[in-house]
């Protein structure tokens, strides 16, 4: 359940993209905390950033392009941390499910290598029916049978695959997960029942989420919380009911009524 | 929905559709019978593998159907010559990456219907029909001599609506128009489309998963699945009052209703658990393992669609007894 203990500070945050010469500032100062077991949802139209955040966490902004500010998780700023030291965060103490489900997995390797690699590389875990017995595990919390390891990622349908990559995530026992737009390939029941799913496992192992998405209604299904974004800044942050209920910004006023017209 | 009435522009009549070979055959449609009246867009909702896109490929003509009968303004669809059909229908594809070639220019995309369709020899003519196509798809005229691969993906399906619209069709299918757009830019999209649709006096059919964008262009609604038409009705109607189990779940999509439901979360767990079920069930309703309300009545007989209330129909026992 929500704590009251951050388990990220985000402060003062600014992205800087740059390409041929040309600057651009992607997220323009901003700062938020996530607290522990909480899903945090950002929401805002294509660019407006929300992505960023997300590489900006996983610190995955490569030269020239640069991050400012802090992004405090551990004690430690994660901004201007060494790859060395990134490692041994990244993919273990903070996962990433990714936007393109269809083409995150790599179709020569099996479901099974797939976690084993990650188990090794990331846990240290060797031992063989130790790692058998973890993606067991991992494979029931997202209502897949276990059969599904031995499977290469063409054999399955989007949904499975969307499941897989929630398990891949889930596997090392995450502090935060960072999901962007996890389900848009998806449609709306298998979208629906994949959050709920992301919803359940996440609750269970008290991991805290960060989802990404431009899709309104699936923040309000998922989060507890949310920021929406525009051009790089949060114009409006709190509890999802909140927002819904009294949008504040101009903006979330006319995100939740586009949303609402079917209702009057 | 059989009567025939004068302003009919569409008529599907038990029309069924089979994909591969024998021994391997897959039922994309199963007897569906629809009409689409002329100004009176039809949205056909479903998800993956409900047959919406193949309904809406047979409705013009890019698909043969396996059985039954479909007239396009009276005439059978399959009677028609390539070239008169498609002046009187166009379809939409769903991807505008993979539709428009990046090395043409707008201006050459939009002038081939007009000089091979319909064979206008003179340029002045042509160019104001360009002119015209382009500024009602919400481009200014400059766009006639960017290429293909300047556009933005936005850009590009304005494009490919201008390109349908430009021979003045009298049916235009679309498919999945909004599902490479963010949710801001889907209004624009869809309001556009509505737009084109009637000053080209264009009746649309409109295919898409995404309920949401239903009501802001189409006066009629069908949800399709597993190859049949669950649930047909006025959409304001369908939306509001849902007598489909299936629909009343699309329905709740909105924040207002999401926002803390229980109820959704254990429709999705039975989804889950039962979803494999709907699929090869011979004998009742093909949704009964997902069905909350299913008893042995729904097991063993298959409903009919049938008129709930007026102009209403759905294939459920027990119509509107379910709501989230």
């Amino acid at each position: 359940m929500t704590g009251n203990e951050n388990v990220l500070e985000v402060r003062n945050l600014s992205v800087f993209y740059s390409s041929y010469g040309a600057q651009k500032k992607a997220v323009n100062s901003i700062s938020f905390n996530l607290k522990r077991g909480e899903i945090l949802g950002i929401v805002g139209e294509s660019g407006a950033g929300k992505s960023t955040i997300g590489k900006a966490i996983m610190g995955i902004i490569d030269p020239p392009s640069y991050a400012t500010g802090e992004i405090m998780f551990g004690g430690k700023n994660i901004i201007g941390m060494n790859n060395y030291r990134l490692n041994k965060i990244r993919w273990n103490k903070i996962t990433m499910i990714f936007q393109a489900s269809m083409n995150s997995l790599n179709p020569v390797q099996s479901i099974r290598s797939n976690f084993i690699s990650i188990l090794r590389d990331k846990m240290g875990i060797y031992d063989k029916s130790e790692s058998e017995k973890r993606i067991d595990e991992t494979l029931a919390n997202v209502n897949l049978p276990t059969g599904v390891k031995d499977y290469f990622p063409h054999e399955m349908s989007g949904g499975m695959k969307q499941r897989i990559l929630i398990s891949l995530a889930m596997i090392t026992y995450p502090e935060i997960v960072i999901a962007d737009e996890p389900t848009t390939a998806l449609d709306v029941i298998t979208e629906y029942y994949v959050l709920s799913i992301l919803k359940r496992t996440l609750k269970a192992s008290g991991s805290s989420m960060i989802y990404i998405t431009h899709d309104l209604p699936s923040v309000v299904f998922t989060a507890d919380r949310m920021i929406v974004m525009k051009d790089g800044i949060i114009v409006e942050q709190g509890s999802t009911e909140d927002i819904v209920e009294a949008p504040k910004d101009e903006y979330t006023r006319k995100l939740v009524s586009t949303l609402n017209e079917v209702k009057n | 929905m059989n009567n025939l009435s004068s302003n009919e522009l569409v008529l599907v009549q038990n029309v069924s559709k089979f994909f591969g070979k024998k021994g391997n055959i897959v039922t994309a449609l199963q007897n569906v019978t629809i009409s689409v009246s002329q100004s009176e867009n039809l949205a056909l909702v479903g998800e993956t593998g409900s047959g919406k896109t193949t309904l809406g490929r047979i409705t013009c003509g890019l698909e043969k159907q396996s059985k039954g009968k479909v007239l396009l303004l009276g005439k059978e669809i399959n009677e028609y010559k390539k070239n008169n059909l498609w002046k009187v229908t166009q379809y939409i594809h769903q991807d505008p990456y993979g539709a428009i070639n990046p090395l043409e220019t707008v201006r050459e995309i939009l002038e081939r219907p007009l000089r091979f369709l319909l064979a206008i020899k003179n340029s002045e003519e042509r160019n104001e029909l360009l002119r015209e196509a382009i500024v009602s798809s919400g481009l200014d005229v400059s766009y006639l001599d960017k290429k293909g691969s300047d556009l933005s993906g936005g850009e590009k399906q304005r494009i490919l609506i201008a390109r349908a619209f430009i021979v003045k069709p009298k049916y235009v299918v679309v498919d999945e128009p909004t599902t490479m757009i963010d949710f801001i830019h889907r209004d624009e999209i869809i309001e556009t489309l509505r737009a084109m649709g009637n000053s080209f006096g264009a009746t649309l059919l409109l295919i898409t998963h995404d309920i949401m964008v239903v009501p802001k262009i189409a006066n009629k609604v069908a949800v399709l699945q597993t190859g049949k038409i669950i649930e047909y009705g006025e959409t304001m109607e369908v939306l509001k009052s849902p007598y489909h189990p299936y629909t009343a779940f699309l329905a709740a999509i909105n924040p207002q209703k999401l926002l803390g439901n229980k109820k959704i979360m254990d429709y999705l767990d039975n989804y889950g658990q039962n979803k494999t079920k709907i699929i090869g069930t011979d004998h009742g309703c093909s949704y009964a393992p997902l069905c909350p309300l299913a008893d042995s009545h729904c097991r063993e007989n298959v409903p009919p669609l049938m008129e709930a209330s007026s102009n209403h129909y759905v294939t459920c026992f027990k119509p509107g007894q379910f709501n989230f």
